[in-house]
């Protein structure tokens, strides 16, 4: 393994993720948001799908969030204890019982089928989130007292506000600082923010971060390397293009030592082939190809990668597990309705060293 | 403090509960023999007064239990998290055919005059396999425990989770524990293995090790051979027979130090008159009574006795605890599922004589 990971003794945590989580609400099927009559409520976020699908694996996992002390932040909290994380470091505010000053964050995502791509609305201003200040959060004593292997956030948390912006610097800085491994998801979200904003906020993390994870488009709009020869829809992925570009990344940032990324072509909405592409301290590793993988709910599916590679990684995996791990649980993520892993680790497992689908009796 | 009982001031566990974990398959008002779906919720008589103390009163707890490694059992486990109960698992290898299982428990919700309607497949039950030795007391109790609880479903398993709570109970008391067994008697599970004289037999002994007692007068009568009133009650909501029931209790088992039940009148079953009392150190107390338009009645009992030891905990007077109990009990009528939806505020308001006016 050439990544090296601070002891687990000397941690309380093997892993911490700071970012927004989201009551979602979904029409059952493929309903259509403007005609249902039934919404079914999930929950779910970037930086959180990845606390809460490790905590769920037996790691021990903490999540960083401000939340209002209302029932839908109740939501949120009912979710994550499910999955065993730590809650202990979650800042909570008081309801105004209005919603004008901090809020929950909603969104309406709808389930796409054949030719009739997912839509997913956003209702999430105002939240408590993004009214974080810089400060609030006291990372000194959290990274050099409690102590994390692992941290983790991304760019859907750095776009919510200014505020969160230098947060997430204050944030990564601490970590590294305190000798954890610093991950980021660059997940760019265009309706949060322009590329241009972000590039500017994301140059100024990157000093601090050890592994970056994104797809394609992600590079492009946040760090604004070019990936070439892809087309503008994404149906078709030139590795070799993509590869040139984390090598110009790695170069440009030389303590990026990992850059992994999902590689997704769409087939159909419900229909996509799936993969996964690690650059672990110079050199590129791929996993097998998911041709035609029938998909129930794309949402999460990179969250899910980012997940099984972090834990790959935290469990000395060979560079090429890693990757496999990363790919079968994005996959096995994308299996379930709602945002979070629902699957257990003996089918990650089972589905990155080939098994089949085959009924199990 | 005039409640008679020593509760430690601080301990890592607020309570820990000893008892077996169940799924409830809950096909609403449909009768099973009509059902197409159910509804699952996870239970456990000694498991809801943990979950309830941890979830809603926000009290540190824990459970001690068996668990089978296969997908009933992560389900259980995970709604274990989510209530905020820790863990301590006892882990059992599903084989993947016939068990150890968690057991399985069949409950109807009824309506109006059809009654609910429970059965059991408790067939090569994991916790039933569970016997003294299991469980590492001095390590669960290590940083503190202040309330340990089980129960009467525990104990009517098989013959070796009787002894098994007699061993719980006898390492708590060590500790400094308050510890406390709600009889629960249930008939049909002794009637597996032990009949109704071994029931006597088995409950009389863990009784021996108990300061505070949870049960109703056929749990007195059955469980613990207490003979039952020579008067008959004017209504199911008249104290005066429990009462006097009590005093033949505590003259048998005179370091028993509070005894506390739920009084119901079934109208309906959908309409219930709910009221609870407390005899406690020699004194008695009752609850205001109210008439409850029941969700699901299951988990009710289970909702007072965690009420009831969260204001003893909480250092209350035995009158408010009683108060507290009747209110929980009564908020845990309105929510499907066994165990609790109601926060702590709710409580104390609807304790204090909250109405159900909508709050906006």
């Amino acid at each position: 393994m050439a990544l090296t990971i601070r002891s687990a003794s000397e941690c309380e945590f093997d892993l911490l993720a700071l970012g927004e989580c989201m009551v979602r609400l979904s029409p059952p099927g493929h309903q259509r948001i403007e005609l249902t009559p039934v919404f079914e409520a999930y929950a779910g976020g970037g930086e959180y799908n990845v606390a809460y699908a490790l905590a769920r694996y037996g790691m021990r996992t903490g999540w960083i969030s401000r939340l209002v002390d209302n029932p839908l932040g109740h939501f949120i909290r009912n979710h994550a204890k499910g999955s065993g994380m730590d809650l202990s470091e979650v800042v909570w505010v008081p309801s105004d019982g209005v919603g004008r000053k901090d809020r929950i964050g909603l969104n309406f995502t709808e389930v796409g089928i054949g030719v009739r791509s997912s839509v997913s609305m956003y209702d999430r201003g105002h939240t408590a989130i993004a009214h974080i200040k810089p400060g609030e959060v006291d990372w000194k004593r959290i990274f050099n007292v409690r102590k994390a292997r692992w941290f983790h956030t991304g760019g859907i948390f750095t776009a919510l506000s200014d505020s969160c912006a230098q947060v997430a610097l204050e944030s990564v800085k601490a970590a590294h600082a305190a000798g954890a491994i610093v991950s980021y998801d660059l997940n760019f979200r265009s309706k949060l923010w322009s590329s241009k904003q972000a590039i500017e906020v994301t140059k100024a993390l990157i000093p601090h971060i050890d592994i970056l994870i994104g797809n394609e488009e992600d590079f492009q709009k946040v760090l604004g390397f070019k990936v070439e020869g892809t087309d503008e829809h994404l149906k078709e992925l030139p590795v070799d293009g993509y590869k040139k570009m984390v090598l110009q990344v790695v170069k440009a940032y030389p303590n990026i030592r990992a850059v992994g990324t999902t590689l997704r072509e769409v087939v159909s909405g419900l229909v996509n082939n799936w993969s996964a592409i690690v650059y672990l301290e110079g050199t590129f590793y791929q996993s097998r190809r998911y041709e035609n993988l029938e998909i129930e709910d794309r949402v999460g599916g990179g969250d899910g990668f980012c997940s099984g590679f972090i834990y790959g990684l935290t469990h000395g995996l060979s560079p090429k597990e890693c990757v496999e791990m990363g790919a079968a649980h994005g996959a096995l993520a994308q299996s379930t309705r709602g945002d979070t892993s629902m699957v257990t680790m003996d089918e990650v497992n089972h589905v990155m060293n080939g098994g089949t689908a085959r009924i199990k009796r | 403090m005039s409640n008679g009982l020593n509760i430690p001031a601080n301990g890592a566990l607020d309570l820990v509960s000893l008892g077996a974990l169940v799924h409830r398959l809950d096909p609403g008002i449909i009768p099973f023999r009509k059902a197409t779906q159910c509804q699952i919720h996870v239970s456990g008589g000694e498991f809801n007064v943990a979950a309830n103390l941890a979830d809603c009163f926000r009290m540190n707890t824990g459970i001690a239990t068996a668990m089978s490694d296969y997908p009933i059992g992560e389900l259980i486990a995970e709604r274990v998290r989510a209530m905020g109960v820790k863990p301590f698992y006892k882990h059992f290898k599903h084989n993947g055919v016939n068990g150890p299982n968690m057991a399985t428990v069949y409950s109807d919700q009824g309506h109006g005059v059809r009654p609910p309607v429970v059965f059991y497949n408790r067939s090569n039950e994991a916790a039933a396999q569970l016997k003294p030795g299991d469980f590492n007391w001095t390590e669960i109790f290590s940083g503190g425990v202040r309330w340990f609880h089980s129960g009467g479903i525990f104990a009517a398993l098989s013959e070796t989770t009787g002894e098994l709570i007699i061993d719980g109970m006898k390492a708590a008391k060590k500790s400094g524990a308050i510890v406390s067994f709600d009889l629960n008697f249930r008939e049909k599970l002794w009637n597996i293995w032990g009949g109704q004289k071994k029931a006597v037999d088995v409950i009389s002994r863990i009784v021996e090790n108990v300061d505070v007692l949870v049960g109703n007068e056929e749990d007195l009568q059955k469980g613990l051979g207490i003979a039952g009133p020579e008067v008959a009650a004017k209504s199911a909501l008249d104290p005066k027979t429990f009462f006097e029931m009590i005093e033949k209790v505590v003259k048998k088992h005179p370091h028993v130090k509070a005894v506390a039940t739920t009084l119901r009148e079934v109208h309906s079953t959908n309409r219930h008159m709910w009221g609870a009392v407390a005899w406690v150190n020699g004194k008695t107390y009752v609850s205001p009574t109210c008439e409850l338009d029941i969700h699901d009645r299951v988990g009710g009992g289970d909702g007072y006795a965690a009420g009831f030891f969260y204001g003893l905990l909480a250092g209350e007077s035995p009158e408010e605890a009683v108060k507290l109990g009747w209110a929980h009990g009564a908020l845990l009528t309105t929510f499907p599922g066994d165990t609790t939806m109601a926060t702590v505020e709710q409580v104390r308001a609807f304790a204090k004589g909250g109405s159900a006016r909508i709050q906006r």
